[in-house]
């Protein structure tokens, strides 16, 4: 079990993808804007960030080097972009830790992507159906 | 007393008809001698005075022969020498005007023409200039004459020192006066070895701003499909996958479905009729349009939504509104657009207040809102395509920022223009003027 802070501004995403989280036995907390996520982040302190780019009040990418800034959170971020987006937004977010997911997304392979960050964190092999990176950076697969 | 025989009379007779005959003809000669020397001084006053060629030849005989031939002679050439001389004073003339016009031709089409010139010596130092490279510039003439042509642009035109570097199609941003400007250069003449090479400067700034505005008007689609395209596949899975088993979070999933492939169907709309509103590609079903009857029809519609967020909605018409000639689908989509971001941007307990009057030969509807109002910075944008206000407020509701440009588009289609006011905080008025037509007013309350 994990702690995860989901930041996103479409109320149907962010449901579905709390219900597939949390069907894996994972505790999430919901955010619809960055500034949210950042109290929810600091008052929480997650395992797992997972977030929008296009976001009112605070964008993904200063929720992001926020959040590194203060050392969180504890495993890894993930951050849901488009393809074509993805080229500027590694520009404005290098040298952090980051995974980009791309959208639309496959919630089945969002959530093996969670499991994956969890199971590198924890020093086990990396699950899931062998097609994801085993290290933190890298691109996740599309649906 | 009475003569006797003739002897006595003829001299009383004959030497006065004698002193009359000799006075004649002494009358007569001195008249010929004295008419040649009129004609003469005559022509002597018209060659004089530069007059007509009114010159008169003179014709006399016996002794006065020779003068006459002489004269004449002498008359028809200098009426030949003043023949040759016009004949040259017009061609001059023409040749001037030729001269005086090609100069004239040239001089205005460097002035006039929109491409900017430079002519650049081998030195690269800035030769002539003409006013339309001026303005792209932002320099004055004698400001770019005082220049390298590399000071102007960049190092990069070094090569122009050069006959073979001299072909040249480069685009400059210009950064600091907000330039892009496409530069072509011509070597246009060489005389002792030394070259000339014409720059032709074509301002791209207005192109480059389209291909942004492309570029923007596509990653804002993109975007926008992807959302609904998101929640569409996450919902499809999760019913495929089995995750959810009671009927209500199943209902809701599917409803989810629909909801989001009709918000992709309108989005898909709304871009396709904004991007052939503006492009004047959007054809119009044109007919008489009882404009009480629409507006009644919008406030209908959009009254439980109103109800919904507690905002009172309200209409006010007079008896008679007149109709207009245009597309009812589209017009009712305006009003749609406009009455429903007014219900959407006004908090709970707000007033939103529709009215329409006839302003003299327009019609005047006007959506009255107390809403969140828009800031001045961002009143001349919100008629942009995918522009939405800073407002966090507003950022946080959904929108895909068509809604206004479509209005606007739709309403210009219709002859008619559409004006804001807003104060932040207080609220909106967006006022919508279109032309009457012709066609007598009805009452509001027929055909309902």
């Amino acid at each position: 079990m994990a702690v995860i802070v989901i930041a996103e501004d479409e109320l149907h995403i962010i449901r579905v993808v709390s219900l597939w989280l949390r069907r894996h036995g994972h505790v999430v907390h919901e955010a619809s804007n960055g500034r949210e996520a950042l109290e929810l982040v600091r008052k929480h302190v997650p395992d797992l960030l997972i977030t929008d780019v296009n976001m009112p009040a605070m964008d993904g990418i200063e929720l992001v080097a926020t959040c590194a800034i203060e050392g969180l959170p504890r495993v890894g971020t993930i951050v849901l972009t488009s393809r074509c987006d993805q080229t500027e937004i590694r520009n404005r977010l290098e040298g952090l830790d980051v995974v980009f997911h791309p959208k639309p997304f496959s919630p089945s392979k969002l959530t093996v992507e969670v499991e994956h960050l969890l199971d590198c964190s924890r020093g086990e092999p990396a699950g899931g159906d062998g097609e994801l990176g085993v290290t933190a950076k890298h691109d996740a697969i599309g649906p | 007393m009475m003569f006797s025989d003739v002897s006595e009379w003829v001299p009383f007779v004959l030497i006065p008809a004698a002193a009359v005959v000799a006075g004649c003809v002494v009358a007569r000669l001195s008249r010929r001698k004295g008419r040649p020397m009129k004609i003469i001084s005559g022509n002597l006053e018209a060659v004089a005075s530069q007059a007509e060629l009114d010159l008169v030849q003179l014709q006399l005989e016996d002794a006065y022969g020779t003068l006459s031939e002489g004269w004449n002679r002498l008359i028809a050439e200098v009426g030949e020498a003043r023949q040759e001389l016009e004949a040259f004073r017009v061609q001059q003339e023409a040749l001037e005007t030729v001269a005086r016009y090609d100069s004239n031709w040239v001089t205005q089409l460097l002035n006039k023409m929109s491409y900017g010139l430079m002519m650049v010596a081998e030195d690269l130092t800035v030769m002539f200039v003409n006013p339309a490279a001026e303005r792209l510039l932002g320099q004055s003439r004698e400001d770019l004459l005082d220049q390298g042509v590399t000071d102007v642009f960049d190092a990069s035109l070094e090569s122009l020192r050069t006959r073979a570097g001299g072909s040249i199609d480069r685009v400059f941003d210009l950064e600091s006066i907000g330039v892009t400007v496409r530069v072509k250069a011509v070597r246009t003449h060489e005389e002792e070895g030394h070259g000339l090479t014409a720059l032709f400067l074509h301002d791209m700034s207005h192109q480059k701003e389209q291909e942004r505005a492309r570029d923007q008007f596509l990653y804002h689609i993109t975007h926008e499909l992807r959302t609904p395209l998101t929640n569409i596949r996450a919902y499809a899975e999760t019913l495929s996958e089995g995750v959810l088993e009671d009927r209500d979070s199943l209902r809701e999933c599917y409803n989810v479905i629909i909801s989001e492939t009709d918000r992709l169907s309108r989005l898909v709309e709304d871009i396709l009729s904004v991007s052939q509103l503006e492009a004047g590609s959007a054809r119009l079903e044109v007919d008489d349009v009882q404009t009480a009857r629409l507006i009644r029809q919008v406030v209908e519609d959009m009254q439980a939504s109103a109800d919904e967020k507690n905002v009172e909605l309200t209409l006010s018409m007079p008896s008679k509104v007149p109709t207009i000639r245009g597309d009812k689908e589209r017009l009712a989509v305006v009003f749609t657009n406009l009455v429903g971001n007014a219900v959407k941007y006004t908090p709970r307990g707000g007033q939103v207040e529709v009215s329409c009057v006839e302003d003299g030969a327009r019609l005047k509807i006007t959506v009255r809102d107390t809403g969140l109002g828009i800031a001045p910075e961002d009143q001349a944008k919100v008629f942009d395509k995918f522009y939405r206000a800073s407002d966090e407020k507003v950022a946080q509701l959904p929108g895909t920022g068509l809604g206004l440009a479509i209005a606007r588009e739709t309403v210009r289609s219709h002859g008619g223009i559409i004006e804001l006011e807003s104060e932040p905080g207080k609220g909106s008025t967006f006022t919508v003027f279109l032309p009457v037509s012709r066609s007598p007013a009805i009452k509001s309350g027929e055909g309902k």
